[in-house]
């Protein structure tokens, strides 16, 4: 550790410190005030509810298990990083759309939308117009950032539709040392329904504000001889605000300001799961088109024919043998592509922006509990990139700016151990190298020291680095040198990342989760203005540090109401500056109650959500956020019937996210209140 | 001070949400770790499975036996001395198959995997319903072994070994798991 390191870890161990304390202690204080039986022996009443189950009902209890942080199932007391799980209950109770709605509701995570893409942020960072590239995005354990911009897709634009997750498993903190590149931020793993949950057909319709419809027919079945089949496909169309109105083009040759019908968004997508014995096949499509209203890039304004059209595919091929009891292998072979095709109104000549991505590859991973006490993985993973295609040029008249080809191959070996010190100690520690034929080699290690002094106590201490290798657009892309230019030579960017969580049985089916955190993030590639010849390029410029807390109460009852917590603290500084950093709320608090309203039949789930100020590039900030949002469901009226009411931003109030630099505006006002209504039904 | 506002108003929200969330507060309410439920489970099982004539008959209790390391801890407290088939359900951990006496229940503990072939040996024939949690368990001749698939707990039975046992289970048992055929002559 340098010099400076310790002096800056000093400054702010005092301050988070005597925050964190804090927060504790008003938590607990709160809690000891309101809950007086807080003291009292749990345990009694639930078993004994418990027990009155039967074998059907005993099988639809969930007992919480996440995969991603160590790539075996494991409990998340035990998973080497700060986990939280949402399930499918909750994303039909609570109403999320997308992919984004589901993380925004998940403890220290915040979303931005420029109403092109979603932008996810969490510990104090986000970068719109990164295409989170900071997260690694996974499917069943399939990679889904494409080979170009390293985008995990969170919108509208992601392969699986939201009805057909199990759950998702967030894993904060860097994973390098399982999952290389991208897996900086934190990990997302998408893990989807089996055919258990999806018996027969499915049918869903969905109509919303701004002319959105959405419906979706899938079909499961488990046949004699074992094999499990899944199909499934949704179209949605949505016509958007039929006028958003920017102040930046308020004058009478852009209209006012006045973007007529340029908020358009729909897609059509497929996803497919056979599965027979250990083996299984899994595909996935979409193909998005969304209209951009905001006139990025210096587009014309209220031109309806600036676009993305966004599409993406994947097989998977995967073969689990078990030897035995203690050691498995999985191998998988995948094919993959992404296709972008961006259309820019710019005065006089529409320009064409295009990618095209292609890449295979396979992975071997071997589980093994040979050794007493260990749980051992050794894993390779090789993808080539046989197409990293770049293209821009105009139409009319042509003139082509960038026509690039690459194609690129990466390996990676890596090894984990699952060390079971002591009965109530663990030592999780991994180390994974990645070799890059662009920059190199890169290697990255996570420690993990989890602890459980008492039954209901955990306490872990997590270390970690990661890297984020820089991607195609970022090395390659430039627009012929009229704007910006590549940059061949850019290095990986890294995290180093420290943190204490503390998870917490309080009985009476509370749970109490706490994080400390500190990130040093290095050479972060940032796009800045070459002063030499004005061109917008990409450097490993900045040093971002961040320290924060994280706090989240959860309660649970047996009747199926729970109500969840959180808040968030965390300062995130520009070291090279000193300046805070855009984008970077320094609270968000997150409230979910569901409530049974009549015994399994209808729930209501209500959800509370404030964002703090954000600062935007012109140096000025958005004014803070609090959103509120309202779902009824209704079940077992009508046999395999599920009605759900949504109502979205309840209050209506004005908020605005920050834009990336591409835009005029330098914040962009969201959605007021929106409705949305679901049928959902089952045929068996 | 803007700071200090903003930082009261987010603490005002969580003490409201947490009496929002307190309040109620009326028993039942915690949730259910692994092995409370799997515990449950096999208390149930029970209730779907016909020991053969009279292996039952002379004894006044149905004995869960757990051999190995024991994975429940209390989570077991729930079950003991509850009546089943008019039995006492009784739990005894256990550290070798010679202590089964009577007709009973044996959970197999993972700790125990290596000598798995030993411990069914050992009892093969006699009235015993076999039970795991570990991966091939089933394959390698338990009747009953639980898994989790996406967070849930399943179970897959091995028919073959409650024919040899003269163990019943009945249809709706046989419905709700995963029926395992052993590989026949490939026993490890």
């Amino acid at each position: 550790m340098t010099k400076a390191f310790t002096s800056v870890l000093a400054r702010v161990r005092l301050c988070l410190i005597k925050r964190y304390i804090g927060s504790i202690i008003l938590l607990l204080a709160c809690l000891a005030i309101l809950s007086p039986a807080y003291a009292a022996k749990s345990g009694d009443n639930v078993t004994r509810d418990l027990t009155d189950l039967d074998l059907k009902e005993l099988m639809e209890i969930e007992v919480v298990t996440v995969y991603g942080a160590s790539k075996f199932e494991q409990k998340i007391t035990e998973a080497p990083a700060a986990v939280s799980i949402v399930t499918s209950s909750d994303i039909k109770r609570y109403g999320y759309r997308t992919l984004a709605d589901i993380m925004q509701s998940i403890r220290g995570f915040y979303t931005t939308y420029d109403r092109n893409y979603h932008y996810l942020g969490m510990r104090g960072f986000s970068r719109p117009g990164d295409y989170n590239s900071r997260f690694l995005l996974l499917v069943d354990g399939h990679r889904v950032n494409d080979n170009i911009y390293n985008t995990a897709f969170i919108g509208t634009e992601f392969p699986i539709d939201v009805d057909l997750i199990d759950r998702v498993e967030v894993i904060r903190g860097p994973s390098s040392s399982i999952y290389g590149t991208n897996a900086f931020m934190g990990v997302i793993n998408v893990i989807t329904r089996r055919v258990n949950d999806l018996k027969g057909m499915e049918v869903s319709g969905e109509a919303a504000r701004y002319d959105t419809y959405k419906g979706r027919l899938s079909y499961g079945r488990k046949f004699e001889n074992g094999l499990e089949a899944i199909a499934s496909g949704s179209i949605y169309d949505s016509k958007g605000q039929s006028e958003l109105y920017y102040r930046e083009f308020d004058n009478p040759a852009t209209n006012n300001g006045i973007a007529g019908n340029a908020d358009g968004d729909r897609y059509h997508s497929l996803f497919s799961t056979l599965m027979l014995k250990g083996l299984r096949l899994q595909g996935a499509y979409v193909s998005r088109d969304k209209t951009i209203p905001t006139a990025p890039w210096g587009v014309e304004f209220n031109n309806t024919g600036t676009k993305t059209s966004d599409e993406r595919g994947y097989l998977d091929l995967k073969y689990e043998h078990i030897f035995d009891d203690r050691s498995n292998i999985t191998t998988t072979l995948f094919y993959d592509y992404y296709l972008y095709r961006g259309t820019y109104m710019l005065p006089g000549a529409p320009n064409k922006d295009s990618t095209d991505g292609r890449w295979w590859g396979g992975d071997v991973k071997l589980t093994t509990r040979i050794l007493k006490r260990n749980n051992i993985i050794v894993g390779g993973e090789f993808i080539d990139n046989t197409k990293q295609d770049q293209s821009n040029y105009d139409e009319q008249p042509y003139s082509l700016y960038l026509d690039d080809k690459r194609n690129s191959r990466t390996w990676a070996l890596y090894v984990q151990d699952e060390i079971k010190i002591l009965e109530n100690l663990i030592l999780n520690a991994g180390l994974r190298h990645d070799y890059y034929d662009t920059f190199g080699g890169t290697t990255n290690p996570r420690v993990a020291l989890i602890y459980r002094p008492l039954e209901p106590t955990t306490i872990k201490f997590l270390y970690g680095t990661a890297f984020r290798a820089p991607s195609p657009y970022e090395l390659y892309y430039s627009d012929g040198n009229v704007s910006s230019k590549a940059n061949p030579d850019l290095k990986p960017e890294t995290i180093e990342t420290y943190e204490l969580v503390l998870e917490q049985s309080l009985g009476k089916g509370f749970r109490l989760a706490t994080s400390l955190f500190f990130n040093k993030i290095d050479d972060l590639i940032s796009l800045e203005t070459d002063a030499a010849d004005g061109l917008d390029v990409f450097r490993n410029i900045e040093r971002l540090e961040t320290k924060g807390v994280e706090l989240e109460l959860e309660k649970k009852w047996d009747n199926g109401l729970k109500g969840l917590i959180s808040y968030t603290y965390q300062e995130t500084e520009n070291k090279q500056t000193d300046e805070a950093v855009t984008n970077s709320p320094r609270h968000l608090a997150k409230a979910n109650l569901m409530v049974p309203l009549l015994k399994d039949k209808i729930f209501a789930g209500l959800e509370e959500q404030y964002v703090s100020k954000r600062k935007l590039l012109n140096g000025s900030d958005t004014g803070s956020a609090f959103i509120t949002n309202l779902t009824f469901s209704a079940q077992n009226f009508i046999k395999g019937m599920e009605v759900f009411l949504s109502v979205y931003n309840l209050f209506g109030q004005t908020y605005e996210d920050p834009a990336s630099r591409e835009h005029n505006q330098s914040a962009i006002e969201q959605d007021g209140i929106g409705f949305r209504l679901k049928m959902v039904y089952r045929f068996w | 001070m803007d700071f200090c506002r903003k930082f009261a108003a987010i603490f005002m929200l969580v003490l409201i949400a947490a009496a929002v969330v307190t309040l109620p507060a009326r028993g039942q309410d915690r949730k259910p770790g692994e092995y409370e439920v799997k515990a449950v489970f096999i208390y149930n099982l029970a209730k779907f499975i016909e020991w053969p004539d009279k292996s039952l008959d002379n004894i006044s209790t149905l004995t869960l036996y757990i051999l190995g390391e024991d994975p429940f801890g209390t989570d077991l407290d729930a079950i003991r001395d509850k009546l089943i088939q008019g039995k006492r359900f009784v739990v005894k951990q256990i550290d070798s198959p010679d202590a089964l006496k009577n007709a009973g229940i044996l959970f197999i503990s993972s700790s125990e995997k290596e000598r798995l072939r030993d411990i069914l040996k050992g009892i093969s024939g006699l009235p015993i319903l076999t039970v795991g949690d570990t991966k091939s368990f089933a394959q390698r001749g338990v009747m009953v072994n639980f898994y989790i698939e996406n967070s849930k707990i399943r179970f897959e039975i091995n028919m073959e070994a409650a024919n040899l046992a003269r163990l019943k289970f009945s249809s709706n048992l046989l419905r709700m798991g995963t029926i395992i055929a052993p590989p026949k002559g490939k026993e490890k």
